[in-house]
Order: structure tokens, then C-alpha cells, then sequence
């Protein structure tokens, strides 16, 4: 597909080469706005390593000794948390990040222009997932690094099949973050309520920053029917070298089976929801709506 | 019907919900477009003409593929709307909503680079063109500049530039001038003007009557969703030939004018304020034998008459015979 004027014919990339070239043209967009926001870029960063100091002296009410035994005693607990962690700073960004990022620009007016342009919509929203993974992938590696050093070296056995399971996961959180940029390009402003309380839902049912056992026998069920839990367990129990009990929730064949299924279909899934609601934003005049 | 664009009978109507409390709701239905029929030749300078609300912004979203339209059909540049989007998208230059469509983050050359992006041109490329644009549109000082920081008038010189990143064969301009100081609008007509002698087609909406009828080869005069009016600038002026205008400045009340404009031989009477003062726009086939009896009416009703001056027929006075109102006027649905 080419531009038609005179001065430009011949001058248009086509196919694979135009998708790739508009969606590095986005993610560059993306990262150079970030960088002319330096304190809040350096305040993000500075506030994830905090709750990072925060959650690990919380942990230490359980080892009155200090921090030295606390890492020979509870390796395993220090292990839950991190991996949990690592997840968890994942999916509160993308699921956010994405549809902020997109009804930031319905303010601004500037989500119209992008489609008045024959620009690809995918890469619109790729170029939002890109940046937060670098980002998100930069502060979880300060996150962990700072947990080392406090509560010493962390579990890392099986580490190929950890990052299968990570990848998968995140590619599935992703597609729940298309999903939710298309309600947020619905109910507006009430998406970021709606984000916190899917937050504080994922924190206790994916659990995080505890054993699956810790939660009541009555919400087992419910945490099993959510793919992403089965993601928590198997990236956490792999890494930590399958201790007794673990993976919780289901044997690891099933939980790579459902983690494999929901990294593959959902963004599919959220991606076609986006179209469908930006379709009925298309028939609203609601591209540009504050 | 032939034409680089071409409309058959184009409709919009939008349901909008109301929240009434938590649990009720109630929808209103406005008709923004009421089948619209139009055709728009290459390289023609074609002007939509109306009041605000009107209908030529949602015209122009239709026909640039942000809104889907309720009924009727459409082509641009020979692609079937709501079939061929991308293709539109491609080979159209549009500006729209002016500053508020460029990212006030990045300078004027990265917003107009970044553009480029967008409609696939090569790097090299994107990197030459937003030059030309930059020093067509003499932006040179402060293309490195946040657009943050720029003047009203600079943001919408480059969003107007941002419309030619594609040098697309289809320019739809939607109220380009507004904003812009009286030099930097004249100096932007003057540019449309230029490239469309170049042989791009033009779609130029405004509600400002003069810039219509200097700059383009036909207008569209529209008003509550329908086209009222379709001509050249001399053909619609001719459509009020027998006609003759005489616009009476000073404070005038509503109640005068509508005595004046039920007075016999008075065709049409439109009141509007400009600059504090009222002006009266009164039409009538014979304006002598009318004047001293719209004198002792405007004298009846406590008016103070400053100025009584006959003038030439203007496109305003086209939109006035037709309506009844000024183009001043606000005619969106609240």
C-alpha cells in the first residue's frame, strides 16, 4: 500500500518491512516521550525498589534472627516471593499500561490521527507492550538483584523452562492488557479503578507473594479456573527446582498445557476485542472523546 | 455520478445514552447527517461551508474512515468506504481537530517524522519530507523545538503539515484557519491555494463566508446535515439575483428583527452580533420601497440605527435566504 503523490512514489516500504519499520517508528515514539519525563522516570524507578525493601523487612518478622538466616532458613520462601513478584510487576504495568496508553491519546486527540493513517493497529499496540517490557523487564532485574543482596542468592534451577513459562505468561498477560486498553476505550476513566481491583483480585488468587496452600480451601477452585495462577505456580515451582508440593495446583504437564494455551490464544483473543470496541468507537465518534 | 470523491446519500445518526443515576439511562438519537449526495471532481478546490454543528466535521470523518456512517455509500479516490479503509487512509492527507493531533512531547520535525512513519515512507525519505514541509511552511526556527512549546498558530501550521506528510492526491482541511492571526490565515490559504494549482484536490470545510468564496471553485453550503446549497461561488450568488441586500448596524433587539422581517417585501431578516454591535442582514427584491418602512419598525422597537449600508450578495446571504439564520449561529444539538 503506497502513498500516491508524485514526489513519493517508489519511496513506501511495503509488506513485512512497512509493518516492522511503523512499529519501531511507535516504540521509539513511545520511549522518547518517557525519556522527556525524567523524574517521573527515575521516581518510578526508585518507588519499585522501595516496595522492594518494604516486602522483604516485612518478611523478616518470621525470622527474628536477621537476614543471613532468614535466606538459609526460608531459600524457598524468599524464592515465592521473588518469582511471584517478577509476575506480579508484569501484569499490574500491561494490565494498566496498555489501555492508559491508549485513552491518554483518545484525550490528547492524538489516537484520531493514528487512525486516519494506514498504519498497522497491532503495532500500535505492540509498540505500548514493547516499551513496558523493557522498562517493566529493566526495574524486575533491579528488583531482583537488590532481593539478592538482601536475602543472598535466589533459587534459579530449570532455567530454560523459566523463561518458557515467563514468555508464555507474559505473552498471555499481554493479551489481557488488549483487553483491557479495549474496555478502558469504553468505560474511560473508571478503567484504572477497575485495573486496581483486578490488581488486588491477581494478588490473592495468582498468589504472588504466597504458597498457593495459604489460601482458604474454598478458593482453590477459583485460582485453578485462571490460567495465570497456573503461570505463577509453574514459573516459581520450575525455578525453584520442584521442592516437595510444588507445582501446587495441578500436575506441570497440565499447568504447561493451560500456561502454553493462554499465552498462545489471548492475545489473539484481546486483540480482537480491541477491533471490535474500536469498531463501536468507529460507529460513536468516540475515537476522541475526553 | 463520477468524481475523486463521490457520495450517495450518506447518512449519521448517533445514539448517545444519558446516565440518570446509577441504574437508569436514556438515549437520544441526533440525525448528523441526513442522506448527503455529493461529488467532488480531481483537482477541484471544493469548499463545505455552514455553521457550527452543521455536519461537515462529521462529513469529513466519514469520508476519512474514523467514523463508520449509518446508511448510503461512498468512494474516495475510487475506494469503497468502510470496504477499502486503508486505501483511503493511504492515499488521503488530512488535517483534523488541529493542534490537539500531534504529540506535544516531540519536536515539530520528529512529530512530522514520526507521521511519515505512518503512511510506510522510507527513512530517507520521511527525513526529506518533513524538510520540504518544514521550509514550505516556514517553521525552520522552531522544528526543533518541543511543540509544547509553540504558539496556537505554530501547533496548527504543523498539524497542517502533517496533513501533507504523505503528499497524498486528496487534501481534506477541516477549519484549517481557525486560531491563526489574520497574516498566518492568509499566508495558509495562500499554500492551499498553490498546491491545489499543483493538481491536489481539495476539501476545505470553514464557516468563515470569505475564505469560501475566495479560495474555492465550489461550495457546498450545508446546515443540519443536508446539503442546501451546491454551486460555484457565482452560481449561488446568482441563485439570489433578484435579491438585494442591505445590512443595518446599531443595537437592535431580536423582537425589531423580527418585525423587520415581517414587514411586506422583506424576504428574509438575520440578526447577528459582531464586535458588540448588532447587525441586521435584510433581504428584499426591492430594498428602496422597503427602507422607510424597516426604519419606522427598527424606531418602533427602540433600536438604534448607526449604519444602513446596501452591499453586494454574499454566500452568507445564500446561507441567510436559506435558513433564515447566520452563519454565526451554533446549530448543534445540545
Amino acid at each position: 500500500m503506497a502513498a500516491t503523490g508524485p514526489a513519493l512514489q517508489g519511496a513506501t516500504l511495503r509488506g513485512p518491512r512497512a509493518w516492522l519499520s511503523t512499529l519501531l517508528a511507535m516504540c521509539r515514539k513511545e520511549l522518547t516521550i518517557m525519556l522527556r519525563y525524567p523524574v517521573e522516570l527515575v521516581a518510578s524507578f526508585g518507588q519499585i525498589l522501595l516496595i522492594v525493601m518494604v516486602l522483604t523487612l516485612a518478611g523478616l518478622m518470621f525470622s527474628p534472627t536477621g537476614l543471613n538466616t532468614a535466606a538459609d532458613q526460608s531459600g524457598q520462601t524468599a524464592g515465592v516471593v521473588a518469582y511471584g513478584f517478577v509476575l506480579f510487576m508484569f501484569l499490574s504495568d500491561t494490565l494498566w499500561s496498555i489501555g492508559y496508553n491508549v485513552r491518554r491519546e483518545q484525550k490528547q486527540g492524538t489516537l484520531e490521527q493514528l487512525y486516519l493513517s494506514p498504519a498497522s493497529k497491532f503495532a500500535s499496540l505492540l509498540s505500548r507492550v514493547t516499551v513496558t517490557l523493557v522498562w517493566t523487564g529493566a526495574m524486575t532485574v533491579a528488583a531482583a538483584g537488590l532481593l539478592s543482596l538482601m536475602l543472598g542468592r535466589l533459587p534459579a534451577e530449570n532455567l530454560p523452562l523459566g523463561v518458557g513459562v515467563l514468555a508464555l505468561a507474559l505473552s498471555g498477560t499481554f493479551g489481557t492488557g488488549f483487553a483491557f486498553a479495549a474496555l478502558t476505550l469504553r468505560i474511560r476513566e473508571a478503567g484504572q479503578t477497575l485495573a486496581n481491583l483486578f490488581q488486588f483480585a491477581f494478588m490473592i488468587l495468582c498468589a504472588p507473594f504466597f504458597p498457593f496452600a495459604a489460601l482458604p480451601d474454598w478458593l482453590l477452585p477459583v485460582s485453578r479456573l485462571i490460567p495465570l495462577a497456573h503461570g505463577v505456580d509453574a514459573f516459581r515451582s520450575a525455578l525453584m527446582g520442584f521442592p516437595a508440593g510444588y507445582p501446587e495446583l495441578a500436575p506441570l504437564a497440565l499447568e504447561l498445557a493451560v500456561v502454553a494455551a493462554f499465552g498462545l490464544v489471548m492475545p489473539w483473543l484481546g486483540y480482537w476485542l480491541y477491533r471490535r470496541e474500536e469498531n463501536r468507537a468507529r460507529a460513536k465518534g468516540s475515537l476522541s472523546e475526553y | 455520478m463520477q468524481g475523486q470523491v463521490r457520495i450517495e446519500n450518506l447518512g449519521k445518526t448517533y445514539h448517545a445514552r444519558q446516565r440518570r443515576g446509577l441504574f437508569k439511562s436514556s438515549e437520544s438519537r441526533v440525525e448528523a447527517l441526513k442522506g448527503i449526495h455529493l461529488a467532488i471532481q480531481p483537482g477541484e478546490l471544493f469548499g463545505l461551508l455552514g455553521p457550527n454543528g452543521a455536519g461537515k466535521t462529521t462529513l469529513i470523518k466519514c469520508l476519512t474512515t474514523l467514523l463508520l456512517p449509518t446508511s448510503g455509500a461512498a468512494w474516495v479516490n475510487g475506494y469503497r468506504l468502510t470496504e477499502q479503509d486503508n486505501l483511503i487512509r493511504a492515499t488521503v492527507g488530512c488535517m483534523l481537530m488541529g493542534e490537539r493531533g500531534l504529540y506535544w512531547k516531540l519536536s515539530g520535525r520528529e512529530n512530522l517524522e514520526f507521521f511519515g512513519a505512518l503512511y510506510h515512507l522510507m527513512p530517507a525519505t520521511r527525513r526529506r519530507r518533513a524538510a520540504e514541509i518544514i521550509d514550505l511552511l516556514e517553521l525552520g526556527e522552531i522544528a526543533e523545538r518541543a511543540v509544547e512549546t509553540y504558539s496556537s498558530g505554530q501547533k496548527m501550521k504543523l498539524a497542517f503539515g502533517k496533513a501533507l506528510i504523505n503528499d497524498a492526491p486528496l487534501l481534506i482541511l477541516d477549519e484549517p484557519t481557525n486560531t491563526l492571526d489574520l497574516p498566518s490565515a492568509r499566508e495558509l490559504r495562500a499554500v492551499v491555494g498553490a498546491l491545489n494549482e499543483r493538481g491536489k484536490t481539495v476539501i476545505y470545510t470553514t464557516h468563515i463566508m470569505s475564505e469560501a468564496e475566495t479560495l474555492c471553485d465550489r461550495v457546498a453550503i450545508v446546515d443540519r446535515g443536508e446539503v442546501l446549497a451546491l454551486g460555484s461561488v457565482p452560481e449561488l450568488k446568482a441563485s439570489l439575483k433578484r435579491e438585494a441586500v442591505t445590512r443595518i448596524e446599531g443595537i437592535i433587539s431580536n423582537a425589531a428583527a423580527r418585525a423587520v422581517e415581517g414587514l411586506p417585501g422583506v424576504s428574509r431578516a438575520a440578526l447577528a452580533a459582531v464586535n458588540g454591535h448588532n447587525t441586521l442582514t435584510v433581504m428584499s427584491p426591492e430594498p428602496r420601497a422597503v427602507l422607510p418602512r424597516l426604519i419606522e419598525a427598527l424606531t418602533a422597537h427602540q433600536a438604534v440605527v448607526q449604519k444602513i449600508v446596501p452591499e453586494e450578495v454574499t454566500l452568507e446571504d445564500v446561507f441567510i435566504a436559506r435558513t433564515g439564520r447566520t452563519l454565526a449561529d451554533d446549530t448543534r444539538v445540545k
